[in-house]
């Protein structure tokens, strides 16, 4: 269907295969030196910074995001419309004469 | 020449035994199939691979740093949202619910910087900042018009100053900018003198934005929740560690549902390369009865197309998961940013565990290899129990 190969198709495969097998050997070589070599300097100040500021999330997710800084959201805004939220649920503490105690829905 | 005889001969090219070479040979000899299967389980250990690897670091990332984050963090609520709460009042009622340890009043808020949001966090004062000891070699030089920033936000500075869109009036000596290695914990923050952070957060003396609090157990946190919301004489909102870990959870496990949409082509990928090897064989009729009548075994067969799979999916798995680590891990990689956690700036990187990342890749060469073994040996020997001359006879 696709014609006849090409000239550059028409190579010694088997030394091609070999010079392939050994480049991706070296290669995952270096790979894993990386990872065992980064895996054990990397983030050990930023474990301690976080203790001593008291920080309460990692800053993968921005800051102003709803998943870096859940607590600051306004506790009277319904924050379901976040995929990244648990269902609301109102603290009582706020409107304890206006509304009985909060239930959940049948 | 006998099926015995051949396996003794050697070829001078690389000086191998002959079924190695002949299954490069075999290979070469339809090379447009060998290159698209080569890429479609290239392109199968890249999908599968990046989105594992991605969400392992994830759960990597969030469960190192969350191990060490506060029990629970107590903010003062109101009708309007949040207010600041007094300092002393707060540690009081806090110390005086049996289980809490060591609250500290954090002071911190959010600020924008040239359009940017950012943390900013007040560096703690003593005696809050024994955890903190040896933490801020330049605390000392941390005055009030000084700050630390973070990586995340060095590209909104003019300069070596800090300006935020709040105060344009005022302008921030940059004293440092926080190495690369704390950005996992601080790459949008800046740090900065508590009067400065008051002034600019609106937060009078003598108050705080909320309490971080410690528990001796773990499994005292929600129980104590329910105490410390009677203590203080106001209402408060509580976050919990337990709560960030379920909310963590039940995000990873959307994200893992999306990782697992990456199964679909994988298999689909899967199916057309066995239908692919199904017609090769078909195709592969008449050689495969000529073989026969020169006396090959089924054992010659199954070491042909083992050498087959050796040749071409191993390298090819390898490259896949080569490339999906390097884009998930290497220094500067900014895609994941945008598209996931919503960055407009460059994000920080994610935690490497070389445990975690080890499995992943290991299962994925696993998921991606093995049945492309199970394809190539099936197809490898479904004509070694036909009759050769039948074979020669109906094959092209």
């Amino acid at each position: 269907m696709l014609g006849a190969p090409p000239a550059w198709l028409h190579l010694n495969w088997t030394k091609a295969l070999f010079i392939l097998w050994v480049g991706t050997l070296l290669l995952w070589i270096a790979l894993g030196a990386d990872m065992i070599f980064r895996s054990a300097r990397q983030d050990r100040r930023a474990v301690q910074l976080a203790r001593g500021l008291h920080l309460t999330r990692p800053a993968y997710f921005p800051a102003g995001h709803p998943w870096r800084h859940p607590e600051s959201g306004h506790p009277g805004v319904e924050a379901r419309h976040s995929p990244r939220l648990p269902p609301y649920r109102p603290p009582t503490q706020l409107l304890p004469e206006v509304l009985p105690p909060w239930e959940p829905l049948p | 020449m006998t099926g015995g005889a051949h396996r003794k001969a050697r070829i001078p090219t690389l000086g191998w035994a002959p079924m190695p070479v002949w299954a490069a040979r075999d290979l070469g000899r339809h090379p447009w199939r060998t290159l698209a299967t080569a890429l479609t389980l290239f392109a199968l250990a890249l999908l599968l691979g990046g989105t594992q690897l991605v969400h392992q670091a994830i759960r990597d990332t969030t469960a190192h740093l969350l191990a060490g984050t506060p029990a629970i963090v107590v903010r003062r609520a109101a009708p309007t949202g949040w207010v600041s709460l007094p300092i002393h009042a707060a540690l009081e009622a806090a110390a005086g619910v049996p289980g809490v340890l060591s609250p500290h009043a954090r002071l911190w808020g959010h600020a924008r910087v040239s359009g940017q949001t950012v943390t900013v966090m007040a560096i703690p004062e003593p005696p809050d900042d024994t955890a903190g000891a040896g933490l801020f070699p330049d605390a000392a030089h941390l005055r009030p018009g000084a700050v630390l920033v973070g990586g995340g936000v060095a590209p909104r500075l003019s300069g070596d100053t800090l300006i935020f869109d709040e105060q344009p009036q005022n302008a921030y000596t940059v004293l440092r900018r926080l190495p690369a290695k704390t950005a996992m914990a601080v790459h949008d923050t800046v740090l900065m003198h508590p009067e400065d952070a008051r002034a600019l957060l609106g937060i009078p003396p003598g108050s705080a934005s909320d309490l971080a609090i410690e528990v001796f157990h773990v499994e005292e946190i929600d129980a104590l929740s329910r105490h410390l919301a009677k203590a203080f004489p106001w209402p408060v909102q509580i976050s919990t560690r337990t709560q960030a870990a379920g909310r963590l959870a039940a995000g990873q496990g959307r994200t893992a549902a999306l990782a697992t949409l990456a199964y679909a082509p994988a298999l689909l990928a899967l199916l057309v390369l066995g239908l692919a090897g199904a017609v090769g064989v078909e195709r592969g009729r008449a050689q495969a009865g000529l073989l026969r009548a020169l006396g090959w075994t089924g054992g010659d067969f199954l070491r042909l197309a083992l050498w087959r799979w050796a040749w071409l999916s191993l390298p090819s798995v390898a490259l896949g998961l080569a490339a999906a680590y390097t884009l998930t891990f290497s220094p500067g990689i900014r895609w994941m940013g945008p598209t996931l956690f919503g960055w407009t700036t460059p994000p920080p990187p994610l935690h490497l565990s070389s445990a975690g990342s080890a499995l992943v890749l290991v299962q994925v060469a696993a998921l991606v290899a093995l049945p492309h073994l199970a394809i190539v040996v099936a197809t490898g020997l479904r004509h070694t129990t036909t009759d050769p001359q039948a074979l020669m006879e109906e094959g092209p």
